[in-house]
């Protein structure tokens, strides 16, 4: 089923210039990460991003510690769009704040911890995290030359309508196809829309243990799906012309684009890929039943998910329209819906509802969303940053 | 390599052997085929077709596979024509023959 284009020079020329990480990671953002261990230390910790350039906030909010939940947070620190990480805590919650610090700090990126009980409440805390904060922004980082195969591409739909299986996923699908044929990277999800797939995704796994974790994610995903009765196909579908289940599935996988699934990386340990290719994320629930932000459907955990994975960038696919951004990693939106394009060019990078006005080809746009890559790679920032978008969840 | 004209119907990979709607097609009119690189030749449906519905853009024999987004989404279960619409009376699902527990919780046959 693969059927590769012919590479261009274009995408195979072009570099850019990243930030060198001590894990042997580039980064295309030079991001100061402010991770709080509980809600107590969300405000303190905005206070003191509101001070600084390029700094992100995300963390955790619960007061009790949760192994799920360290180790997703452990996994942002380490996205190599993360220069360093700023770890806030109250002091007295149940996460070990200062051990996320120094686990970070062991992995040879700059880290270091404010205890807000231990600074004398919020303008000490703030002082003192802006100063901490300033200081790890001054280690100086290298600069080096990376090309598209250097990149981790994560793709994602949020807001699906008619127009995704159509227009705004097959197009991404093509760039899929074409960045995995320049040697980059691309990691997919979204389980429960495998349903079906079993086949076309088995039958060309690169191993049989690949086949197998496959299976194993779409089994669970199943389970799952009739547990809580949002599975198969409905006769509303079948009257709108969709005629099988894997049919239904595909208008959603099909932005993975069509090459072998290379290797399957476990939810809830959120695992980089260690080859090039395209790569399975498997739902949390495969190892780790329990753990914080399985089975929790959301544009920002979606996006959240591929950042702990090590995703660069992601390219997020919508029909009726998603504001959804993040500070780790810059996310493109690919609006299919030539209304919501209208309605929303704001939040909008690429307009694929060109695809059904009959402006463009399917393989125009997805050259298009290739390009776009290559220039956020390169320094431009993409909708949701410029509107400073930064959701997450943990 | 495009045509400022909206197709009627668009394929949506280059190895798929059907096209789908972008709006209700009446019968044996040409239609306008959007492909993956630009405008393929028009293709004229043997029946209306609605919105959202495929047309095989070639014969697709009983037991080959229909192929839409570069992947198989069922196997055809008679012959079909080019032109002809291709849906759940003469395509069955993969699924079936991949994963009998499928089959059983749709309340349907294997």
């Amino acid at each position: 089923m693969v059927a590769l284009a012919t590479l261009s020079p274009f995408d195979a020329a072009l570099r850019f210039s990243g930030f060198a990480r001590a894990d042997g990671q580039v980064g295309i953002r030079n991001r100061l990460l402010i991770l709080f261990t509980v809600v107590c230390a969300e405000e303190i910790s905005r206070r003191i991003a509101y001070q600084l350039e390029d700094a992100v906030v995300a963390g955790w909010r619960d007061c009790n510690a949760n192994t799920g939940a360290r180790q997703k947070m452990l996994r942002l620190a380490a996205n190599p769009n993360v220069g360093a990480v700023l770890v806030l805590s109250l002091g007295c919650e149940s996460t070990d704040a200062p051990a996320i610090a120094e686990e970070i700090r062991a992995t040879g990126k700059p880290a270091d911890f404010v205890s807000i009980q231990a600074a004398g409440g919020t303008r000490s805390a703030v002082a003192l995290g802006v100063e901490k904060a300033r200081q790890l922004q001054q280690v100086p980082v290298e600069q080096v030359e990376i090309g598209l195969s250097d990149l981790i591409v994560g793709v994602e739909c949020g807001g699906s309508d008619t127009t995704s299986g159509i227009a705004a996923n097959p197009a991404v699908g093509y760039a899929s196809d074409r960045l995995i044929a320049t040697g980059g990277t691309v990691i997919f999800e979204e389980t429960n829309e495998l349903l079906g797939c079993e086949h076309s995704l088995t039958a060309q796994a690169a191993t049989p243990e690949i086949a197998g974790e496959i299976l194993a994610a779409i089994r669970i995903a199943r389970d799952w799906g009739i547990r809580n009765n949002v599975r198969a196909i409905s006769a509303g579908n079948i009257e709108g012309g969709l005629t099988t289940i894997e049919e239904k599935s595909l208008g959603a996988v099909c932005k993975a684009g069509t090459t072998p699934v290379v290797g399957v990386l476990h939810g809830g340990e959120w695992e980089r890929p260690t080859r090039p290719g395209l790569h399975l994320l498997a739902p949390y629930y495969v190892r780790q039943e329990g753990w914080t932000g399985g089975g929790t459907i959301s544009d920002p955990n979606g996006v959240t998910e591929l950042a702990a994975c090590g995703a660069h960038v992601v390219v997020f696919t919508t029909g009726r329209g998603t504001v959804t951004g993040s500070g780790i990693v810059p996310v493109i939106k690919v609006c299919g819906n030539p209304e919501t394009y209208a309605r929303m060019a704001e939040n909008m990078d690429i307009d694929a509802g060109t695809i059904i006005t009959g402006r463009r080809t399917i393989a125009e746009v997805g050259e298009e969303i290739l390009a776009q890559i290559c220039a956020t790679a390169s320094g431009e920032l993409t909708k949701a940053e410029d509107l400073g978008h930064s959701e997450f969840h943990i | 390599m495009t045509s400022s004209t909206p197709p009627d119907l668009i394929v949506l990979h280059d190895a798929d052997n059907v096209a789908t709607a972008l709006l209700d097609l009446p019968p044996g009119q040409p239609a306008r085929v959007a492909g993956i690189h630009g405008p393929l030749p028009d293709l004229a449906p043997s029946v209306a077709i609605r919105l959202g519905h495929k047309v095989a853009i070639r014969d697709v024999p009983a037991g080959e596979l229909v192929v839409k987004h570069g992947y198989p989404i069922g196997r055809a279960k008679k012959d079909i024509a080019t032109g002809e619409h291709v849906h759940v009376h003469n395509v069955l699902s993969l699924s079936r023959e991949t994963d009998v527990a499928t089959a059983e919780s749709s309340g349907k046959g294997v």
